[in-house]
């Protein structure tokens, strides 16, 4: 399953207007674009609805998708309406069938698939009706939502849960509702519950192809903390690496290092899950060395195409972008209040013709050849 | 002293410019320094490797033409590398700028695009002349134009016995129709035993085989882009 198109608007009449136009995204795509032209919004509202759908988001944001999901053969109609923090449209429907149907003040119409017929509800305001949970009455929705759960977006450029600790309570269920709400302790306690010297072996491999040799990563309790329940327990990830003879604490790694371990954790308990996912990377490669950057980015294109999860990344590195072939490329462009993205699958002839200027995959985007109209014929 | 910076997309091209340089030059004094360009695809950005000096080869009392040769090792950045040296060579002191690259692996239909898109990426207006000239598919199609090579490899290959053994006319083929020259310059050596390789010892030999006056007075006529590089070089070099 992965997202087909995107289309958002907010603040229509509004000075605070902003609307990406709709596109295509292909199982991998690579956003990049000149400096305040709206590539991090552009995953942030990605983000957004798939995290309205997966239920991660408490609160309802205001703005308008349109969205279509391809799941093998079936394709999934999404419109999302929020104003003012309540649902005011909802539509879902599958290749032309009809799931949800939704406007403000108007009963919410629900199709149930073993009564086979469109039951209508009353649903709380602030509540999307996408997120029921039935795997009976609702499968579909089921399906979208088991996706978005296990959909995330990875912002390289942050400390990627560095500073966090895992607490784990005596008795209770550790195990991550959503890859969003997962701290990488969880994930990890998970991975090794679940799939152990497989994860472990897959860890140190992919690790080890962008440069950090490494033994082993576990969890470890973290020494002198305290807490109100004697049966919590605080812990943290420990690597041992090849060339040291003891551990080293998340928080003694470096930022580059601790990065990498964290994407490869979540992505490859995603893989061995073989989960349907879309996996989001704004700033790919970030604080690690070109040869580590682009050995990582390899390395998950990699694993999206033989594992077939959508992979979204973003960057504004220029050799990051020329190691990228262009096929993958999304360029945004910006005019005014309104982005345009710009791919293979909407302009293939002025991808074509940007082959034929001999330069690097870069000068796209430095050159601004997508801005000559002529170069779309 | 004129100062002239060339870029050529590998080895072939480097072997092949300083001979036709040293050739054209061959009464001025001149002096040819060769920068070896790596990195950019595995590196933060592209770097000269190796630098050699061919000191005023041409032994004259004074160096009247300065040639910078870089390789950009690869067909792909060496518009790119004219690019992003053309200020620097400018504020150097150099005159003009030339690029040498094949035409392959973009096809043939396809080397009208090449043409429209060539100026594309350059700096407008530039600080000093440049262009970016193309071989046909590669640059062995203009070893082969110079048909009088073929016997300096071995007595035995004349254009009759050539186009006995292999069916092919060297001195009437359209040398911009050959599919893979450096495939037939091989298929053509193989008939005495001998061979073309993508090696340094293999562009030596077949360049140190070529007639210079002859290439440059009579081969003009078997391709327009061959034509094009000779015209550039004679302006140059007036």
């Amino acid at each position: 399953m992965f997202l087909k198109s995107i289309l958002y608007t907010e603040h229509q009449g509004l000075p605070t207007y902003w609307k990406l136009n709709k596109f295509d995204l292909n199982l991998i795509s690579l956003f990049v674009a000149k400096n305040a032209t709206g590539k991090t919004r552009t995953l942030n509202v990605t983000t957004a609805l798939i995290n309205l759908i997966s239920g991660t988001n408490k609160g309802l944001f205001d703005g308008n998708w349109e969205a279509e999901i391809v799941d093998d053969n079936d394709l999934y109609t999404y419109r999302l309406d929020i104003i003012n923090g309540c649902v005011n449209q909802e539509f879902l429907s599958v290749n032309n069938k009809i799931l949800i149907e939704r406007s403000a003040n108007v009963s919410c119409k629900i199709w149930y698939e073993k009564l086979a017929e469109s039951v209508d509800t009353e649903l709380p305001e602030n509540i999307l009706a996408i997120s029921r949970r039935d795997r009976i009455q609702h499968p579909n929705l089921e399906k979208i939502s088991e996706w978005a759960r296990n959909s995330y977006n990875f912002i390289f450029s942050s400390s990627m849960g560095r500073e966090q600790a895992t607490i784990f309570v005596e008795g209770s269920d550790s195990n991550p509702t959503s890859l969003a709400e997962a701290s990488l302790g969880s994930v990890l306690k998970q991975s090794h519950a679940l799939f152990k010297e497989e994860f472990d072996l897959l860890l140190k491999e992919d690790m080890s192809i962008i440069g950090y040799d490494i033994d082993s990563v576990e969890l470890t309790e973290l020494v002198g903390t305290t807490s109100n329940n004697s049966s919590a327990i605080t812990n943290i990830v420990a690597i041992k690496e090849s060339d040291l003879e003891c551990s080293t604490l998340q928080h003694n790694t470096s930022n580059g290092m601790f990065r990498a371990l964290s994407l490869l954790i979540k992505v490859n308990f995603l893989v061995l899950s073989n989960k349907p996912s879309t996996i989001l990377i704004d700033d790919i490669g970030e604080g690690l060395d070109f040869d580590r950057s682009t050995s990582l980015i390899n390395l998950i294109i990699n694993k999206a195409t033989n594992n077939k999860f959508q992979l979204i990344m973003s960057t504004n590195d220029r050799f990051v972008m020329n190691e990228v072939k262009l096929k993958y490329w999304n360029i945004i462009s910006r005019e005014g209040h309104e982005c345009d993205v710009i791919n293979n699958a909407n302009s293939p002839k002025l991808f074509e013709n940007f082959k034929f200027t001999g330069l690097n995959n870069f000068d796209f985007l430095k050159t601004e050849f997508y801005k000559n109209k002529d170069y779309y014929h | 002293m004129k100062k002239i910076a060339i870029f050529v997309e590998g080895l072939t091209e480097q072997i092949f410019i300083i001979k036709f340089i040293q050739f054209l030059c061959r009464k001025n004094g001149i002096e040819i320094k060769i920068e070896s360009l790596t990195g950019g695809a595995k590196s933060t950005k592209r770097s000269i490797e190796e630098i050699t000096v061919l000191e005023s080869v041409n032994g004259g009392e004074a160096v009247e033409f300065y040639f910078l040769i870089r390789n950009s090792n690869t067909d792909s950045k060496v518009k790119s590398d004219m690019i992003d040296g053309i200020n620097t060579l400018s504020a150097a002191g150099f005159s003009k700028v030339i690029g040498l690259r094949d035409t392959y692996p973009t096809p043939k239909s396809n080397i009208n695009n090449l043409i429209k898109f060539q100026e594309f990426g350059f700096p407008n207006p530039s600080k000093i002349p440049y262009c970016l000239l193309f071989a046909v598919s590669e640059i062995e199609a203009w070893f082969i134009a110079e048909t009088s090579h073929f016997t300096k490899i071995h007595t035995s290959l004349n254009s009759a016995f050539i186009k006995d053994n292999i069916g092919v006319d060297i001195g009437d083929i359209n040398i911009e129709e050959i599919d893979h020259p450096a495939e037939l310059l091989n298929n053509i050596y193989q008939l005495v035993g001998l061979a073309y390789k993508k090696n340094e010892r293999y562009f030596q030999r077949t360049v140190d085989a070529m007639n210079l006056d002859s290439f440059t007075n009579n081969c003009s006529n078997r391709s327009k882009f061959l034509d094009l590089f000779l015209a550039e070089f004679n302006e140059v070099l007036a």
